[in-house]
């Protein structure tokens, strides 16, 4: 995302050694999925322009991505899936529990954890409650404040709460917030960097829409929320395709979902996914603020109450059940995930954050 | 480039409407005339010359047919985040059709659909709409397809869902959620026998206009009957 850069990055760009429509068509060939034939193109707009990193950020971009440790984030899957594992299940006699993975959702003790990893990296720890009865919620908020312009926060969140194990369901995703958060607390930035943790997703995106409902005048500059991203498959027929879109049939890309808020962010982590040879990505681009009765699947995850909001967020996930068999099942263990997949969507992530919280030479 | 030619303005049009010549010689209706004019031959679909002619019968002076009918639909409604359980309505429309059918194939209608309470959390479970259909007579049968536009208080989804606890993300999309629709409706089973009329399987897809599409509606007409009045 350009937002905001110092004129010697626009002086100094590196335009990726392709011709601007060149460089869209073949986003468009290779990676874009069009959502029903002309939305997305719409949601595009070829008005958009290029991404554009100068050459000595991306050499700083990918020093600090090279920092990541897939061991490391691999490391804290196994501890949280162990936090789960050991927790007590909400009481599902309170509800309505046709679903029969709700009897088995934990989130108490990987919060704790949660807290406790972000603590000891120095970071503002807070907590946002909502009191609600056994719905009751509490995100972890965690702030690097930015060095020149503290107001703009740049910010990463996934859900701690999860079925059964929750190894790729959403332990992947708050280890990736772990690692993050130890890689990027080493570093400044000029634009605050907000980790949050939010609660109580798989009933319903509770914690998200009630962080979102609480802070409605937050300056959120850029965001992504993880949500399944350790899963991968290079076995044909690995990937299901989302209804309405054409997609490979191996599991091995990450999903990148945006709207058209978020759409110069998909861009810009198209261009570092380039440059820095991490992961491949497959960006999927919802048209307008994306809450279209159609396009339901894309709004699956903690994303959707900012999108609503107008705050421009990413989605990145492995799709989850369109390619992990053991989605909400007891089988979801760390053993099913790829940690090389992992670090690389770290990598990306890291690469992304510091981009556009402008990171401190 | 020659001049266009230059109308006399005692002269009136067929609709009376009188021109007048620009200084350079132009000639254009007055503008509040022009539109009223233009509505007016959009609205009677008559030629110009056809003032000239010395009056005689045509069809377009014979009324057209009124028809009442009372009819049984089914429908359901999606947002983003949710559906509606499919629900039946009561539907009560006004139809009307021009008598010379062959030359001017279309019919309009108005009307009402109400639900039971239990669809959603409808405060209003009422929809009321306009609906304008190109027909195609085939004798007694009378296929048609249609634009319709409407104000749905249907489309309201129920507040507590499964597990009671989304009422965060609801109170979200509650604000994207609006009765105004736009609908493609298909008749292809209508017949008019006589005074009687009869249709069933109507189908109905739409979406609500503001904000565009975050609801969409699938509405069954299950049967229709109907007499003119």
């Amino acid at each position: 995302m350009n937002i905001g850069h110092d004129s010697t990055d626009a002086a100094k760009t590196l335009q990726f050694q392709m011709p601007y429509m060149v460089a869209m068509q073949s986003i468009y060939r290779r990676m874009f999925v069009r959502i029903f034939l002309t939305l997305p193109l719409a949601a595009l707009g070829c008005g958009q322009p290029p991404p554009t990193i100068a050459p000595e950020r991306v050499a700083l971009l990918s020093a600090l991505a090279d920092q990541v440790s897939g061991d490391r984030a691999m490391g804290h899957v196994l501890s949280l899936v162990a936090e789960h594992q050991a927790d007590t299940p909400l009481d599902c006699s309170q509800w309505d529990a046709s679903y029969e993975p709700d009897c088995s959702l934990t989130r108490d003790r990987s919060r704790a954890w949660l807290v406790g990893r972000l603590s000891e990296l120095g970071l503002e720890v807070s907590t946002q409650e909502v009191e609600d009865g056994v719905f009751s919620t509490s995100n972890v908020v965690a702030d690097l404040p930015g060095t020149s312009r503290p107001d703009e926060i740049v910010w990463v969140g996934a859900h701690f709460d999860a079925f059964y194990a929750g190894a790729d369901d959403n332990s992947s995703g708050v280890a990736a917030l772990v690692e993050l958060a130890t890689v990027l607390s080493g570093h400044s930035f000029a634009r605050t960097l907000r980790f949050i943790g939010f609660d109580l997703e798989e009933f319903g995106l509770v914690g998200s829409s009630r962080y979102v409902l609480a802070e409605p005048d937050e300056n959120l500059l850029a965001g992504i929320v993880f949500d399944c991203i350790a899963y991968y498959d290079e076995t044909p027929g690995s990937q299901q395709a989302l209804p309405g879109l054409q997609m490979p049939d191996t599991g091995d890309f990450l999903g990148v979902v945006a709207n058209d808020d978020s759409t110069q962010l998909a861009l810009d982590v198209f261009a570092l996914s380039g440059a820095l040879q991490t992961v491949q990505v497959l960006e999927v681009v919802a048209p307008s603020d994306g809450a279209y009765a159609l396009t339901g699947n894309l709004l699956r995850s903690d994303h959707a109450p900012f999108w609503l909001e107008g705050d421009p967020t990413l989605f990145f996930t492995d799709t989850a059940n369109f390619r992990n068999p053991h989605y909400h099942t007891p089988q979801d263990v760390p053993d099913t995930l790829s940690t090389d997949f992992l670090e690389q969507v770290i990598r990306l992530s890291v690469a992304s954050l510091a981009w556009w919280a402008e990171v401190n030479p | 480039m020659p001049a266009p030619p230059r109308v006399d303005s005692s002269v009136p049009t067929p609709l009376g409407l009188r021109t007048i010549s620009s200084a350079t010689g132009a000639s254009r209706l007055r503008t509040p005339a022009r539109w009223v004019g233009l509505l007016g031959l959009c609205l009677a679909g008559t030629p110009l010359h056809a003032a000239s002619e010395p009056p005689r019968p045509t069809p377009s002076t014979v009324p057209g047919e009124l028809t009442v009918s009372l009819g049984l639909a089914r429908g359901s409604y999606w947002s983003f985040f949710r559906s509606t359980s499919p629900a039946y309505m009561l539907e009560l429309t006004a139809r009307y059709s021009p008598a010379d059918a062959a030359e001017r194939p279309w019919r309009l209608v108005g009307g009402l659909r109400a639900g039971p309470s239990q669809v959603g959390s409808a405060q209003v479970p009422l929809e009321i709409f306009a609906r304008a259909e190109l027909v195609a007579p085939l004798g007694s049968w009378t296929p048609g397809v249609g634009l319709e536009l409407g104000g749905s208080g249907l489309a309201a989804f129920s507040e507590g869902g499964r597990r009671g606890a989304a009422q965060a993300v609801y109170q979200l999309e509650a604000g994207r959620i609006g009765p105004p629709y736009l609908a493609v409706h298909a008749l292809p089973l209508t017949f008019s026998l006589g005074q009687l009329h009869f249709s069933a399987l109507e189908l109905q897809i739409g979406t609500s206009i503001w904000p565009t599409a975050t609801v969409t509606r699938l509405t069954l007409g299950l049967l229709s009957v109907g007499g003119a009045l």
